[in-house]
């Protein structure tokens, strides 16, 4: 009996010992995989709300497809005493501008069609005779390119309408105009930056008459995006700045010598290929009476595969005299694309805005409108405004509703995934009173 | 005997507890593959591949598995999620040199410099066979880290067959103020690649900073007419290489071999399935010419004027309507889309097939047209360095229509690059007599007219 028993025994023993690894080998492709991984990487930037309330909005019509708005600004157009707001819209090649009706809501009214992908407008009275003409620079293709399909468009305000003059054209991709006296001879000259994409200048048009401009060239350099004109070293005329950010990224300054003579001066250069310079403005920040620059590094148009980067943000170039800037970087807002200056809190001091195209719109809560309080020694705190919509290239700052408080205003270009929390033109109403 | 074979039993089936066990703890505790929140962003096709590669990877646990996955994320932007895959992949096979290489592409992306350039490092260590890439990436690296001293040092580990690795240390040297340095490396490069602006441009910087403006002014007139560039942004470069080889890329891919003889009337219903599934303005164009080729000119029609709806006028989409509106016998809206993409680019063969629609439709302008075909043609050759052909072009231009300034100035600017200052002066003239305020045309005239 025993016999059995053990013979039983060994023999239950070896059917384990054989199915024990059959079941096994069986079973083990089936099991669920219980592990997790160390924590996941997070690149995005998100700072803390806003304690200033803003109230967003969008202007115009929602869009149906992902807007390409190229450029927003402030200003009154038909100098009513009220703002409007003047967009280029890249996708429909149009400038359109914004009225604000009696119930809040806007007015949308296409000024120039058929603009061939505008970059930028800038609004000044070029003929003198009391009325804002504008100026568009018409990049002719919002992807790279470098055949000569840019143009400098003049709209010039007629009383009624805009009469269309081509001020300059056979020139590859233009991405900025300004207006300013820079031969002294009291018209109106012009700062063009013929961006291009591997081949590109800077030049500067001489106003010889009504829409007689002749070119001159500044500096042979791709991807010039901004030439913005001040008075850099206060000898009472203006100078010219050029933000250059293709093959090399630098930011070049043009000191006028008068009688249309000027003296180029590089004041930064960065090594790093991949910086992506996407902006620049002149501002006296620290309020100390001369003009700074600051400066939005973030750009990540040329990768199809874009993440906010460690070196993107916003810099100020402080103006230390004799020509010297010194660099201090205010922020790491991943990919920081444009600033604009204004007192937001109304504390007397300049705070800053800054809008972000490409922070790690995968997630919900990154920042793409964030504002930089100012504690009066140009030390910043940096607030989070808003997530949506995403993908803003352009900021402005003014008060759209006339109570007194800077608003701001951001355009979106929705040319990169993810396409979700569109926005063409926004604007966040600041409501500080009723803080 | 039977005691005997109960211990040993006893002791196997002990040993395979452990053995097992450990078999059945690791095959637990091995991780999930990370899913994107919003996974669901990128069109199904793709989800579905993403789905169905996840699960590959949770259920074989392969490293080939979670390089596939880390790939596929990396392509669509999930590079956090990208990042945990090819570190599985690398940590389950180190020995493959692939796996270290596609995790460092990825930490690039996520401007995790350094421990890109470590993985990299390691692709390298096991002989991944894009060694000059890798180093290529490493220097990338480095500069985004302002250690330019060490990227220039990464730089001349490169093979001097590497035209990104070569140029960006000569670049490295020009704008670190060695000129003189970095000339020898951009003569030998622009010796060997002739017609790389790149190059040309880098060195009239180098001229400019030596002092030698005649040399640098040279140089940026000769970079302004040569075609060919670098690509320089390699790790998006490989990124690339990837695309078609996941989710809806990959039908679109696939779509092109259904392109024999037998299944070319597939395609386009394939095409128009993954249009509706998530819309891609290339897959439309593709579309469109293909109804265009299968005689369905009336579809085309309608993809094109979809296509515009949704992306916007382009000057190349005009033209194709147009060509969709001439095969179902409109040609006036024919010559209405091919004015309108004259507006946004002037090409030759636009112009020229404008011309002959102005001449059907017996509207004036058809002369102003074949001139304007002329200039473009004329301004292409120019472009690429054929100056022969862009003198005849222009001059062919100027026999239909010697009122145009932009074609004098580029007579001019080929007749001087040609050495043949004597014919260049009259149409600098003739510019300047159309356009006063002609400032490149007054100021190449100046230097002509200046004594040597």
């Amino acid at each position: 009996m025993s016999s059995i028993a053990s013979h039983r025994r060994v023999l239950l023993l070896g059917i384990l010992v054989v199915a024990l690894p059959i079941v096994t080998w069986l079973a083990t492709p089936r099991l669920p995989a219980l592990g997790s991984f160390r924590d996941q990487f997070s690149g995005g930037s998100i700072f803390p709300a806003s304690q200033l309330p803003f109230d967003r909005q969008s202007i115009g019509t929602s869009p149906e497809l992902p807007p390409w708005i190229s450029h927003v600004q402030i200003v009154d157009l038909d100098q009513d005493g009220e703002a409007d707001i003047l967009a280029c819209d890249a996708l429909s090649h149009r400038l359109l501008w914004y009225r604000r009706n009696a119930d809040g809501t806007w007015k949308e009214t296409p000024l120039g069609t058929d603009l061939a992908t505008p970059a930028h407008a800038t609004v000044v009275d070029l003929d003198a005779d009391n009325d804002l003409d504008i100026l568009v620079a018409v990049l002719g293709n919002a992807f790279p390119d470098d055949s000569h399909v840019g143009r400098v468009v003049l709209l010039e305000n007629n009383g009624t309408g805009y009469d269309r003059h081509v001020l300059l054209e056979g020139t590859r991709r233009i991405a900025d105009i300004q207006a300013g006296d820079l031969d002294g001879d009291g018209d109106l000259d012009l700062t063009v930056a013929e961006f291009g994409y591997a081949r590109g200048r800077v030049l500067w048009l001489e106003n010889q008459g009504p829409r007689q401009f002749r070119e001159h060239e500044l500096l042979y350099a791709p991807g010039t995006i901004n030439v913005p004109m001040a008075d850099f070293d206060g000898d009472g005329d203006l100078d010219i700045a050029a933000n250059v950010t293709q093959d090399d990224e630098e930011l070049w300054l043009f000191e006028n010598l008068g009688k249309g003579q000027f003296h180029r001066r590089l004041i930064h250069k960065w090594l790093n290929f991949d910086v992506g310079g996407s902006g620049m403005i002149p501002s006296d920040l620290d309020g100390d009476g001369d003009f700074d620059l600051l400066v939005t590094v973030g750009d990540n148009l040329e990768y199809a595969y874009t993440f906010p980067q460690p070196y993107h943000g916003c810099f100020w170039f402080e103006n230390i005299g004799e020509w010297n800037f010194k660099r201090h970087r205010l922020s790491n807002l991943g990919g920081t694309h444009a600033v604009a200056v204004a007192d937001l809190d109304g504390d007397g001091d300049n705070d800053l805005v800054l809008a972000s195209m490409f922070n790690e719109w995968y997630r919900d809560d990154t920042a793409s409108l964030a504002w930089l309080e100012n504690d009066g020694k140009q030390g910043f705190r940096k607030w989070q405004i808003d997530s949506k919509p995403t993908h803003l290239v352009t900021v402005a700052v003014g008060d759209i509703n006339g109570d007194g408080h800077p608003d701001i205003v951001a355009g979106g270009w929705h040319v990169i995934p993810p396409y979700r929390r569109l926005g063409a033109v926004t604007a966040w109403t600041n409501k500080n009173g009723q803080r | 005997m039977t005691k005997r074979a109960t211990t040993l039993l006893k002791i196997v089936l002990a040993i395979e507890f452990i053995g097992l066990g450990a078999v059945i703890s690791s095959r637990l505790l091995r991780p999930q593959p990370p899913w994107p929140r919003v996974a669901e962003l990128v069109d199904t096709a793709t989800a579905d591949d993403f789905v169905q590669l996840r699960e590959q990877a949770a259920s074989t646990d392969q490293p080939g598995a979670w390089l596939a996955l880390g790939q596929a994320y990396s392509v669509h932007g999930f590079f956090p999620e990208a990042d945990l895959c090819l570190g599985r992949a690398a940590a389950l096979d180190p020995g493959t040199p692939d796996h270290w290489f596609w995790w460092g592409v990825t930490l690039n992306r996520l401007g995790l410099t350094r421990g890109s350039s470590e993985k990299l490092q390691m692709a390298i260590d096991r002989e991944h066979p894009e060694t000059d890439e890798c180093r290529y990436i490493i220097a990338r690296n480095q500069l985004r880290e302002d250690r330019s001293d060490e990227a220039e040092a990464t730089l001349r580990k490169i093979g001097h067959n590497h035209l990104p690795g070569r140029y960006l240390l000569a670049y490295l040297m020009v704008h670190t103020n060695r000129a003189a340095q970095a000339l020898p490396i951009i003569e030998q490069l622009a010796d060997k690649y002739r017609d790389v602006h790149r190059l040309v441009q880098l060195r009239a910087r180098a001229w400019e900073q030596l002092g030698k403006s005649k040399e640098a002014r040279a140089d940026r007139e000769l970079a302004d007419r040569l075609p060919e560039t670098i690509g320089t942004d390699l790790a998006a470069e490989w990124l690339g290489t990837l695309v078609p080889q996941f989710g809806l890329d990959r039908q679109i891919a696939n779509a092109n071999p259904l392109g024999t003889p037998r299944g070319f009337e597939r395609v386009p219903q394939r095409l128009r399935e993954i249009l509706e599934i998530s819309y891609r303005p290339r897959v439309a164009r593709i579309l469109a010419s293909l109804d265009m080729a299968l005689g369905r000119p009336q579809a085309a029609v309608a993809v094109l004027e979809e296509l515009i709806g949704r992306n916007g006028e382009k000057s190349e989409t005009l033209e194709e309507l147009a060509r969709a509106y001439q095969a179902v016998d409109r040609p006036d809206l024919a010559l209405r889309s091919r004015q309108r993409s004259l507006l946004y680019r002037v090409d030759a063969d636009v112009c020229r097939r404008a011309a002959e629609l102005l001449q059907k439709l017996d509207k004036p302008g058809e002369a102003a047209m074949r001139s304007l075909a002329d200039y473009a043609n004329g301004l292409a050759a120019y472009r690429n360095n054929r100056l022969d052909i862009a003198v005849s072009s222009l001059q062919k231009a100027i026999e239909a229509n010697a009122d145009h300034a932009p074609t004098w100035f580029y007579l001019g600017e080929s007749l001087r690059h040609l050495d043949r200052a004597k014919e260049a002066r009259p149409a600098y003239r003739r510019c300047l007599e159309l356009r006063p305020h002609h400032g490149a045309a007054a100021d190449a005239l100046r230097r002509l007219d200046k004594p040597r």
